[in-house]
Order: structure tokens, then C-alpha cells, then sequence
């Protein structure tokens, strides 16, 4: 999703499926960070 | 938590955020929220950033990039435009059939405002949509602009070394602040 959210429908045009799939970016970010904190998460 | 520590437990960061689940709920947000940048609260921004609670994962994508706690940096609540409808989008089936001390479909006033924030966490009936309000501090900082200036706001976010070094980023100038990663993502 690229828009900017202006409306209800814009909203609507929101695509919630396969999130997991999508953010996988996340989840390959956090190891980076917390290997970079090296212990200083909680 | 104690000094230098660094918060990358999601419950632990959006304790601090304000959840408002409805516009009314926006209009308690707290005072330091009107007390941004007037820059920072253009609506061209789209600084309302909006989820169902059906993934805590949604919560969590993508604004990685801007993150961090910031008092240092003197900001406040990102606010930004109200959505027109108040009920933005329902939870999915899979979440709402999940039980919650109200259960599915519980009526707004009988939660209490921490635990609706929790159940929306964990994917269960909050008697209301729910919408994370995220503010952005990370642009502030010069280091972030440099690297602004070389990659796409998307770039960043869906990169995760660029996602990391800027998260990284208002932890190594603020050392004893505390600094969240935080992110959205469609």
C-alpha cells in the first residue's frame, strides 16, 4: 500500500492479507538491531 | 527500565502511545500532543496511521525508520488528520472469535482502556476498532536526513539495514533515553 489515507475509502483499498508475508522486512530488521544493542534489550 | 536500556518488546513501546478508538478518544489525547511542530501535523504527512487489531504484527511493520521515544528531541503526539468514519475497519473473523474478558463484541465501556489496548494486542475482541497513532521523531535528526536524501521514505522502512541504522540512530545520540522500534506497514 502506497497512498496516503484521505478518506474511508481509501481505507477500504487496504489490503490486510498475507501481512506475514509482507513484513518480512521486519523481522529480518530486529535481529540487525539487537545484535547492534548488543544485550541492551529488555 | 534502567538507564542506556533499549525497549524493542512491542507491548513495551505502545504502552506510551495513545490508542484512541474513537474521535472522541482522540480529543483525550494528551496535551503534549498538540504541542508538535506545527510542520510536523500537516496532513500531507499522513501522520494517522490506522490498524485493525487482527495482526500485532501490523503494529509493528514498517515506520521503523522513525522511531524513538523523544523527549529528547522535544516532540510530541503525531497527530494528524481524523479519519472520516470512526469505525475505520473490523476485526477480522480470525480475531474476533478470539475470546477477551468482554468477549467479541463487547461494548467499548466494558473495558477499561488498558485492557482494550492489550486485547488489541493479542488479536481479541477491544469492543471497538482500534488505531495506533505513531509519532515521528526520527527526521529530526541529521543523520536521518542524510540518509533521507539517498533513499525513498520506502526505502528505508522496507530495508531492513537502512530500517535498522535508522532506529539505530536516535539511540546512539540519545544514549540514555529510551528508544522504541517502531513501525507500520500495509
Amino acid at each position: 500500500m502506497e497512498f496516503l489515507l484521505k478518506s474511508a475509502a481509501d481505507v477500504d483499498r487496504l489490503q490486510v492479507a498475507a501481512v506475514t508475508e509482507r513484513l518480512q522486512y521486519v523481522a529480518k530488521a530486529l535481529p540487525l538491531i539487537k545484535s547492534a544493542l548488543d544485550g541492551r534489550t529488555r | 527500565m534502567g538507564q542506556g536500556e533499549v525497549s524493542l518488546k512491542v507491548v513495551t513501546a505502545l504502552k506510551i502511545y495513545a490508542v484512541a478508538h474513537t474521535n472522541d478518544d482522540l480529543d483525550q489525547l494528551p496535551t503534549r500532543a498538540r504541542r508538535c511542530p506545527r510542520w510536523l501535523r500537516r496532513g500531507s504527512h499522513a501522520p494517522l496511521v490506522i490498524f485493525s487489531p487482527e495482526s500485532p504484527l501490523l503494529a509493528l511493520g514498517g515506520w521503523s525508520a522513525i522511531v524513538s521515544s523523544s523527549k529528547a528531541l522535544n516532540g510530541g503526539w503525531f497527530v494528524g488528520k481524523r479519519p472520516v468514519d470512526p469505525v475505520i475497519h473490523e476485526p477480522n473473523n480470525s480475531c474476533a472469535q478470539n475470546e477477551s474478558p468482554g468477549g467479541p463484541g463487547a461494548a467499548p465501556g466494558k473495558f477499561t482502556n488498558r485492557q482494550r489496548f492489550l486485547n488489541a494486542c493479542q488479536c481479541r475482541a477491544a469492543g471497538s476498532s482500534t488505531r495506533w497513532l505513531m509519532r515521528q521523531a526520527g527526521r529530526a535528526l541529521p543523520e536521518y536526513r542524510s540518509l533521507k536524501q539517498k533513499h525513498s521514505f520506502l526505502e528505508l522502512v522496507q530495508t531492513p539495514e537502512l530500517a535498522a541504522e535508522v532506529t539505530l540512530q536516535p539511540i546512539r545520540r540519545f544514549d540514555s533515553t529510551r528508544h522504541f522500534f517502531f513501525a507500520t506497514s500495509w
